[in-house]
């Protein structure tokens, strides 16, 4: 009784739509995130002081030791795309190729490109209210600028689904489309491999290289997956190319995401590994392969994933070592087979 | 509690991007049109349990993203389909025209006997059609499909889609056209001590015989 009043009293104050214009999901639970907001909202205001020191007297953010343990501890909103600009070089290709994203938009044609991302145009964040064809102003014509103006600047990949959840959050973030498609660039182009190209050879490769991690440091799920036939392809080709978008919750994607910028894509196997791990003893319960998906769906909700502050300390440990060298060579290992395979 | 069930199908829904495959599997499920939702990236899935004709069967539903690009990532999910709901957009004749592609895929991957209903779906956007019902039963028939136009939106046919599906291959079941036994059939019996009860003879028999009703 006491504790849905609560909940309640929790559904009264907090916003019904969140900071970045989603709609909380009905079963959204108002009690715990306000608890966990109150402590939450400490740590921000105090990185927050801390970031505009760093920052003070503007001009552009450069890599360093500093500004990567800062940015491990979460980059203040305000801040966020500035970082997100200097730490990934999109500033600086920006910079150096001024109005080339106008001349983009101005220039060549395509129909197929246009179709392909209007088709995407109303399902992409049905529930975010800034997203709606109704909204005003509606961002639905600065995504659609941005995927396709990265269509014509990179015609190897032109558009793949997936590139408008990411096109959507940096939107959602810059607040600006020539922001939003340089970082697009930074990721599509430079920190992710070949996830988004026509033969998808870069996410196969990462979903194999997340099955051989498991294999090495969780080898009961690897079996659970494995006796089941399920392939890594169902649970995680979500997690590699919508970045964790949709699955995990907003805060804590931008938290990932501040270090993918900044540290680079083996960041989503330490968050792979860590919601892995984590779950571990819920996921070998799983009797069948409805019920491994069910568990797989589990682990994105809930406490665990929702305090992002903890959630972004525990994916640098509890993963344990995990080195650019190893990584690099898994990578290595798993194309070569793939392409063997055909 | 488990459920209890005499067959289980695994069926994929196939097209190109767009098509409506994700609120088809949705209003079978919830009975209810998917208003709000994100598109499908990679392989999502659903199930359910039908009684067809007597039996029941728990439908495994296999709802796959539509882009090209997503064939080499979901098409390792085909295997072993019993079924399969191929879908396009009446609406749209691009659609309509890469079904030939969808179905080779569903024939070589899946198998050669996997029972596929041609579903052409938004019936509910006549004004805007673009492929008549004539030329879609032609292709159905052409290519020896099951064809239904569905919305949706409505609801309409969408229950019998995956029905007439389901229906169809139990028909092949007792016809010992297709063979449940047979590995990579995408057909499971339910429960085995329910198999032994509806199915006394197949303890004797050396092929196992096909449910005779």
């Amino acid at each position: 009784m006491e504790a849905a009043g609560r909940a309640q009293a929790a559904r009264g104050r907090v916003p019904r739509i969140d900071p970045y214009g989603f709609e909380r999901p009905e079963d959204f639970d108002y009690a715990a995130y306000e608890e966990f907001f109150s402590t939450y909202l400490v740590i921000l205001t105090r990185r927050a002081i801390k970031w505009s020191k760093l920052l003070k007297g503007g001009g552009g953010v450069q890599k360093s030791v500093t500004v990567k343990r800062y940015i491990r501890k979460g980059v203040p909103l305000e801040h966020r795309a500035r970082v997100w600009m200097g730490v990934s070089g999109a500033q600086t290709r920006m910079d150096r190729n001024p109005g080339y994203y106008q001349r983009l938009l101005q220039g060549e044609q395509s129909a197929s490109l246009e179709e392909a991302i209007r088709t995407d145009m109303n399902r992409t964040f049905p529930d975010n209210v800034r997203f709606r064809k109704d909204a005003e102003p509606c961002l639905q014509g600065p995504l659609y600028n941005v995927l396709l103006a990265y269509g014509h600047h990179n015609h190897d990949v032109g558009y793949c689904q997936g590139m408008n959840f990411i096109a959507g959050y940096l939107i959602l973030v810059t607040k600006n489309e020539e922001e939003a498609f340089w970082l697009l660039d930074a990721l599509v182009g430079r920190i992710l491999p070949d996830y988004y190209s026509p033969s998808m050879l870069g996410l196969k490769t990462d979903q194999e290289v997340l099955g051989e991690l498991v294999r090495l440091k969780l080898p009961a799920v690897a079996a659970l997956m494995d006796g089941h036939g399920v392939l890594w392809t169902l649970v995680a080709s979500r997690w590699f190319i919508c970045l964790f978008v949709d699955v995990l919750p907003v805060e804590t994607v931008l938290r990932v995401w501040d270090c993918l910028f900044s540290e680079g894509s083996k960041i989503i196997f330490r968050v792979a590994l860590t919601l892995l791990k984590h779950h571990q003893a819920s996921i070998l319960e799983a009797t069948s392969v409805p019920d491994l998906c069910e568990k797989f769906k589990e682990m994105t909700r809930g406490r665990f994933v929702t305090e992002c502050h903890t959630f972004m300390q525990r994916i640098f440990s509890e993963p344990g070592s995990l080195s650019r060298a190893s990584i690099a060579r898994l990578r290595e290992r798993c194309r070569a087979r793939l392409l063997a395979q055909g | 509690m488990a459920e209890t069930y005499d067959f289980l199908f695994k069926f994929l829904v196939i097209g190109s991007a767009g098509t409506g495959k994700s609120c088809l599997l949705h209003q079978f499920i919830e009975n209810k049109f998917k208003q709000d939702s994100n598109h499908t990236i990679g392989v999502e899935f659903g199930s359910r349990v039908v009684n067809v004709g007597g039996k029941t069967v728990k439908l495994q539903i296999w709802d796959t993203a539509g882009q090209e690009r997503f064939r080499s990532v979901t098409r390792s999910y085909y295997r072993g389909a019993a079924g399969a709901l191929l879908v396009y957009d009446i609406t749209s004749r691009e659609t309509y025209n890469s079904l030939a592609a969808w179905l080779t895929d569903a024939r070589t991957l899946a198998s050669p006997n996997i029972v596929v209903i041609l579903c052409g779906n938004k019936k509910d956007l006549d004004p805007e059609r673009e492929v008549t019902f004539l030329e879609a039963s032609r292709f159905a028939q052409e290519n020896e499909l099951m064809f239904l136009e569905t919305s949706a939106l409505t609801g309409e046919n969408v229950e019998e889609a995956f029905l007439k599906c389901a229906r169809t291959i139990l028909n092949k079941i007792d016809s010992g056209e297709l063979d449940p036994e047979r590995m990579g059939s995408g057909i499971q019996y339910g429960d085995a001590s329910l198999r032994q009860l509806r199915q006394p003879r197949s303890a004797q028999a050396v092929t196992p015989q096909p449910c005779g009703c």
